[in-house]
């Protein structure tokens, strides 16, 4: 079958030949990956069953230790199919007159050995925070019932042992479990605010540029004065003021509560505020990239030929202007993803992220933090580490995106 | 070129204005009375309304805004709630501290930065290289707070090498001994960054002809490289490094709070659990003076390190 294609597709016999040679070659580069995977899988599941088994598992148990694979292979093949859809989607979208770009891209990508490096931490962070419940060596540690005050007692604060692979928090928690709990805040966090600031800054951003005049001038002075305030400072005045205030948004006219602030500072023990405070403030560096590549835009042939066939504004920005701006917006979300578990951890650590019972990788610094003089400094070095190596993940693969979308972008 | 220079002093005031409304603001629309939380256990309802008047509390808001605003530009600081001393003198007890800090911090990342991006560029693809751009990738990723921790248990707890804590006199051996673990956990993030700019900047002007002429000229390489591409280099590295001023703001925030070192970070943080009002304000546009001054500088140095680009600001 696939034979047959290829001949059709070739025009000449030498051609043909290439074209096999190269689908041999991606088949290889499939089963090398494939047994990499499964070789990483194994390793995984076996550190687990033994290392843990007295403490959680009791004896080795096949079914469970099968249902563990079963599941990281399932997410796995989704996020496969998922690339393999978007992929094909983005291709027809975006590409239509040149088929070969995206591949180009890609291979550009995968030929940057940290950018590789850098998806590889990303899948294992996400598949962290999907599964933290199969993961976890030991329940939610952010949930009070699974709280055992008897166990902690004696276990406060624990150098890594056989049984705590990485040690337990002051209050007796296992510090690899909220490791991986702590994850899927970073995660949630990172792109949540990410996306909603390349939402905001995309509107504000193409309505500057695409408008210009008065709209432009006032816009960009909003923008000198939020880039003049100290990012940090601002939102530490910020979760300090809307901590205590409670504005309540109820129907008009009726006692029906939508909700109000102080619910939403319960939310995520204080995390929802962070949220806040972030997407409010971070969509000015892709309202700068955004304003200052539609500005290039903008003066193009085929956006004039867009508006000499009678295109409305809001088709021609999203229609024409947006997909040719579309990479770098991608760029910075995942950079910026970066710097929103930095600013989490930081604020944590000040106190003013996530409250007391929340389950976060800056939280865990915030309360290891009078130990770091002590001999118990491993209560503040694990979740550094894990705050280092997901930044590390991101930023690398934002760089390897940025090569790989734009070769004339290069640092 | 004059005219440009005042269009962006200009422009400066109205950033400072808009920064002051709104900290002012969020101040005022902040709940907490800040007599009360002064007030502490002796509350009592006619004590606080006395504070209150006396620190002005109690005047219609458009008044407060206008009162703050004169005392700040005169220079005829109002008295903090917490400490009760005149905000000026208290800021300048501790702006020198965090000067200090922020000065060696850029000292050691320059000092790091500056000649390993010009070797990695040098010696692009080396082995030199690629640690250099591992060593920056790390570095940008590492938070400032964490490095600061790590620092201490291994400097301070383990070898016992450096003193932490805040010290009395700046320009002393105590001084610059509780400096150097403040400042290169500054340093470190700012020099990651300058490093990588460097080396790009660098690599794309060694590629270029009169990097060619100059050699063929018969320079030696060192004269090429640091006069020739260094200097054309810079700028890029100038402007983001200035951009980063706000995030640097940030990290002297954290790190003295790390350390214990008591600057205008450490007075900041510590005066927004009080309800501070005359402290924040003044502190965030200190801040944001240093921003704003540093950008203008920035944008000066262009035609300091670049001629022709006096020449294009004043044709466009």
């Amino acid at each position: 079958m696939s034979q047959a294609r290829t001949s059709r597709r070739a025009r000449s016999e030498r051609e043909l030949e290439e074209l096999v040679r190269r689908r041999r070659e991606n088949l290889k580069d499939k089963i090398k990956f494939a047994v990499v995977f499964v070789a990483i899988l194994v390793v995984f599941g076996w550190i687990y069953t033994t290392l843990n088994r007295e403490a959680t598992l009791g004896p080795i148990d096949m079914s469970l230790w099968s249902h563990r694979i079963l599941v990281v292979c399932i997410f796995f093949t989704a996020f496969y199919l998922f690339l393999k859809f978007a992929y094909r989607y983005f291709d027809r979208i975006f590409f239509k007159y040149k088929t070969n770009t995206w591949e180009l891209m890609f291979r550009r990508f995968k030929r940057n050995k940290a950018a590789v490096v850098g998806v590889l931490i990303i899948i294992t962070l996400s598949v962290m925070a999907v599964f933290a419940g199969l993961l976890a060596p030991y329940p939610d540690p952010g949930n009070p019932r699974n709280y055992d005050h008897e166990y902690a007692l004696q276990h406060l604060a624990e150098p890594p042992s056989r049984t705590h692979i990485l040690g337990t928090t002051r209050n007796g928690k296992d510090m690899l479990s909220v490791l991986i709990h702590g994850s899927r805040i970073s995660l949630a966090l990172g792109l949540s605010v990410e996306l909603t600031a390349a939402f905001i800054g995309t509107i504000v951003g193409s309505i500057a540029a695409y408008y210009g005049g008065w709209v432009d001038k006032v816009i960009n002075v909003i923008n000198d004065i939020v880039m003049a305030f100290p990012f940090l400072l601002f939102i530490i005045v910020l979760v300090a003021i809307l901590r205590d205030v409670n504005i309540v948004f109820a129907v008009p006219f009726t006692d029906f509560v939508l909700f109000d602030t102080q619910s939403l500072v319960q939310l995520w023990n204080g995390l929802a505020l962070v949220f806040l405070a972030l997407a409010v403030l971070s969509w000015s560096s892709i309202y700068r990239v955004v304003r200052g590549q539609i500005l290039s835009v903008k003066e193009m042939e085929f956006v004039e030929a867009a508006r000499a066939v009678g295109a409305k504004d809001r088709r021609i920005i999203i229609h024409h202007i947006l997909p040719n701006i579309i990479s770098p917006i991608i760029v910075l979300v995942t950079l910026g993803i970066a710097g929103v578990i930095l600013t989490e951890a930081s604020l944590s650590y000040l106190g003013f992220g996530a409250q007391e019972g929340a389950v976060s990788w800056g939280r865990a610094i915030f309360e290891g933090r009078q130990y770091a003089t002590t001999s118990k400094a491993f209560l503040v070095f694990f979740p550094g580490l894990a705050i280092v190596l997901s930044i590390l993940g991101f930023n690398s693969f934002g760089d390897g995106l940025r090569d790989a979308l734009d070769p004339r972008m290069k640092r | 070129m004059r005219e440009y220079i005042l269009k962006k002093i200009a422009l400066m005031f109205v950033v400072m204005f808009g920064v002051y409304t709104i900290v002012f603001i969020l101040c005022i629309a902040a709940p907490g009375d800040p007599a009360r939380l002064a007030m502490g256990r002796r509350d009592n309802p006619e004590a606080r309304d006395i504070l209150r008047e006396k620190w002005g509390l109690n005047d219609p808001v458009h008044v407060q805004f206008y009162k703050t605003l004169i005392s700040i530009v005169t220079f005829d600081f109002p008295t903090s709630f917490r400490y009760r001393e005149n905000v000026g003198d208290l800021v300048l007890a501790r702006l020198p501290r965090t000067i200090f800090l922020g000065v060696i911090a850029i000292g050691v990342s320059v000092l790091i930065a500056i000649p390993a991006g010009i070797v990695s560029a040098y010696r692009h693809n080396s082995i030199i290289d690629n640690i250099t751009m591992v060593a920056s990738q790390v570095g940008v990723a590492t938070p400032n707070f964490w490095l600061g921790l790590m620092l201490i248990v291994v400097f301070y707890t383990k070898l016992g090498m450096f003193e932490i804590g805040a010290p009395d006199t700046l320009l002393s051996l105590d001084g610059f001994s509780k400096v150097i673990l403040p400042a290169v956990t500054l340093g470190t993030g700012m020099a990651a960054i300058t490093a990588r700019l460097t080396r790009s900047s660098m690599l794309g002007v060694i590629r270029e002809e009169y990097i060619m002429t100059a050699r063929a000229k018969g320079l030696t390489e060192r004269v090429v490289i640091l006069k020739h591409a260094f200097r054309n280099a810079l700028l890029p590295v100038i402007t983001v490094v200035g951009l980063q001023f706000p995030l640097i703001v940030g990290g002297a925030v954290i790190t003295e709070a790390v350390f214990g070192w008591h600057g205008l970070g450490q007075l900041y943080i510590s005066s927004i659990a009080s309800r501070d009002y005359p402290v924040i304000v003044t502190t965030t546009l200190i801040f944001a003076f240093g921003v704003v001054v540093i950008n203008l500088i920035v944008d000066l140095l262009y035609s300091v390190i670049d001629p022709r680009v006096e020449f294009e600001k004043v044709t466009a």
